[in-house]
C-alpha cells in the first residue's frame, strides 16, 4: 500500500467516512512512516490551535465522534458530490480521465478505420468493389458495392459465419459483419451457419430471412425475386409486407412486381449447383486460354 | 453534580489540584444515569467532560499521538461496555472510577505490567493522584513563542481567511459547522484549510517555535 499522507490530513480534518477511517488507522498502526506523519500533523494542528502539547479542539471532537461510532449509531455524515470526490482523489480522477480519453481515442480510430468488414473474398474473378477491381483475399467492407462481371464469379466468407456464392452479373452490398445482403441484381447462394445471429437477403421486392442454412436468392432483370432453399428453412416476405411464407428445403417461392410471395413449390437444387460448377469450369478454361495465349 | 477534586485523598503529595487533568468536572446525576442506561448522547457528554482525564492516563504510557488516540478509543469502548458496573449511589466519585478503569485498561493494552505498582490495583484516590502529575508539559517560554508566532500569522490573514482559521483550526469546528457559519461550500472549506496549512508550514516563526528550523522562509504571510 502507498503511504496515504493525503488521507491522514483528511482524517484529521474529520473528512473520512468510518470505513475509510478504519482502513487508514489499520495502515498507520503498522506503518512507522505514516505514524510519524500522523504525529507530526497532530502536533502541527495543535500548534495552530495555540499549544502543541494540548489537544486541539478538533482532536476532542474526533474523540467524541469515534466513541459514538464505537458505541452505536454514529451521526450521519453529509454525502459528498462527484466533484468533491474528484478533488479528493486526484489520482483516481486522473486515471478515470485517461481511461475516458483512451476510449475516445479508440473510438475515433475505430471511426477513422470505418466499420468492421462484412467479410472476405475467398473466390474472386472479374469482381469490383465500389468500381475497383479486387482479388481473392480482399476484405469486403460493409456498405461497399460488390459487382461480379458476366464472366466472373465470387465467393464471400462472412464475418458472422457462413459463405455467400455470388453468380455472374450480380450486384450487392453487405451490412456490418455480413448479417444482411442487399441484392440489387443477379443471384446469390447463401450457406450460413445457424445460431449465430440473424441473416437475410433483401431485394427491392422481398426479404429472405434465414432460419436454416442454405438458399439461393435471385433478383431477375424482369424485377422478380426467386428464393430457392437447398437446406433448412427460409422466411420470405415482400418489401410491402403483403405476405410472408416459410420456404423449406427443396422448395422455392417467387415475389413478383405486385403481390405477396407465391406459395412454396417443389424445387431441385441441381440447376443452381450445376450453374455454379459450370461457371467455375468456364473461368478455369478462360484462365487456361489466357496462359496458352501467352 | 460530580466534583472529582473534592475526593478525600489520603496522600497529601498527590494533590489533584496540581493538574488540569483532574480539574473540577461537573456532570449531572441524570446524565450519568442515562449513560448507564446506554444513551449515546449522555455518553458523548461523558466523553467530552472526562476526555482530559483519559487523555492524561494514556499520555503516561504512549508517546505517539496516534497510539494515544487508539488507546483512548479502547478505553472509551471499555467504559461503554462496563457502564453497568458504575455505582450511581457513588456518582460523585465517577472520575475516580473512570481513572481506575482507564489505568487498568492502559496496562492491559500494554500487556507489560512489570512494575507491581503499575498492576492496576490502585484505589480511586491513588489513581487520581497518579493522574495529578502531568505527563508532559510545555515550557512557558516555548508556549509563549509559539503562541506569539501563531498570533502574528493570524494577524496577517485577511478576512474571510482569518475567520476560517479561528473557526476551524482554533475552535476545531468541522467543515459542516464552518460551512454553516461562513456560508461557504465544503469544497471551499477544504481549499481554505489546505491553503492555510501550507502558509503556516512556510511560516518561519511558527516552524522555528515548533523546533523545525528546516522550514521554508515565510513566503505566504
Amino acid at each position: 500500500m502507498l503511504h496515504p499522507s493525503g488521507r491522514i490530513d483528511r482524517y484529521l480534518a474529520g473528512d473520512l467516512d468510518p470505513e475509510a477511517a478504519a482502513k487508514l488507522r489499520a495502515h498507520v498502526a503498522g506503518c512507522v512512516k505514516c505514524r510519524a506523519r500522523f504525529d507530526e500533523q497532530v502536533t502541527f494542528l495543535r500548534a495552530l490551535a495555540g499549544n502543541r502539547t494540548r489537544p486541539a479542539p478538533s482532536e476532542e471532537a474526533r474523540m467524541v465522534r469515534r466513541a459514538l461510532e464505537g458505541a452505536g449509531p454514529a451521526p450521519a455524515r453529509p454525502k459528498r458530490g462527484l466533484f468533491e470526490w474528484l478533488v479528493d482523489h486526484p489520482f483516481a480522477a486522473a486515471a478515470a480521465a485517461a481511461a475516458v480519453l483512451l476510449l475516445l481515442l479508440g473510438g475515433g480510430l475505430f471511426m477513422m478505420r470505418g466499420p468492421a468488414p462484412a467479410g472476405r473474398l475467398v473466390v474472386a474473378s472479374h469482381v469490383t468493389l465500389d468500381g475497383r477491381a479486387v482479388e481473392a483475399g480482399a476484405p469486403v467492407p460493409a456498405g461497399a458495392s460488390l459487382h461480379v462481371d458476366e464472366k466472373g464469379l465470387a465467393e464471400v466468407e462472412l464475418a458472422r459465419g457462413g459463405r455467400v456464392k455470388v453468380y455472374p452479373g450480380a450486384t450487392l452490398r453487405f451490412d456490418a459483419r455480413g448479417e444482411n445482403v442487399d441484392l440489387g441484381l443477379g443471384r446469390v447462394w447463401s450457406s450460413v451457419e445457424g445460431g449465430r445471429g440473424g441473416y437475410s437477403v433483401r431485394t427491392d421486392r422481398a426479404v429472405a430471412r434465414v432460419l436454416g442454412t442454405s438458399f439461393v436468392v435471385e433478383r431477375t432483370v424482369e424485377g422478380e425475386t426467386d428464393v430457392r432453399v437447398i437446406k433448412g428453412t427460409v422466411e420470405v416476405e415482400d418489401r410491402q409486407r403483403r405476405g410472408k411464407v416459410r420456404v423449406n428445403a427443396s422448395q422455392r417461392t417467387r415475389v413478383g412486381r405486385s403481390g405477396a410471395p407465391s406459395a412454396p413449390r417443389h424445387y431441385s437444387s441441381e440447376g443452381d449447383l450445376n450453374d455454379w460448377e459450370r461457371f467455375f469450369r468456364d473461368i478455369g478454361r478462360a484462365f487456361e486460354r489466357l496462359f496458352k495465349g501467352q | 453534580m460530580l466534583e472529582s477534586d473534592t475526593l478525600k485523598n489520603p496522600l497529601p503529595m498527590t494533590e489533584p489540584a496540581r493538574s488540569s487533568i483532574v480539574r473540577k468536572v461537573e456532570l449531572a446525576h441524570a446524565t450519568l444515569e442515562r449513560f448507564q442506561k446506554g444513551d449515546p448522547e449522555a455518553f458523548a457528554q461523558v466523553v467530552r467532560a472526562f476526555g482530559p482525564l483519559v487523555r492524561g492516563a494514556v499520555s503516561r504510557y504512549w508517546q505517539s499521538a496516534f497510539d494515544r488516540e487508539e488507546a483512548m478509543q479502547e478505553i472509551w469502548m471499555h467504559v461503554w461496555k462496563h457502564r453497568e458496573a458504575l455505582d450511581l449511589a457513588r456518582a460523585a466519585s465517577f472520575s475516580g472510577w473512570l481513572a481506575v478503569l482507564a489505568r487498568r485498561r492502559c496496562i492491559d493494552l500494554l500487556r507489560e505490567p512489570r512494575d507491581p505498582a503499575l498492576a492496576g490495583e490502585a484505589t480511586e484516590a491513588e489513581a487520581l493522584a497518579w493522574l495529578g502529575t502531568a505527563a508532559e508539559q510545555e515550557s512557558s517560554v516555548e508556549g509563549d513563542e509559539l503562541g506569539e508566532a501563531v498570533r502574528l500569522f493570524k494577524q496577517k490573514l485577511k478576512e474571510p481567511w482569518r475567520e476560517f482559521f479561528e473557526l476551524h483550526f482554533e475552535r476545531g469546528l468541522d467543515y459542516e459547522e464552518v460551512c454553516g457559519r461562513m456560508g461557504i461550500s465544503r469544497l471551499r472549506c477544504k481549499y481554505m484549510r489546505k491553503v492555510l496549512a501550507m502558509k503556516a508550514r512556510r511560516n518561519a516563526k511558527i516552524m522555528a517555535a515548533l523546533g523545525r528550523p528546516e522550514a521554508k522562509r515565510d513566503a505566504a504571510s
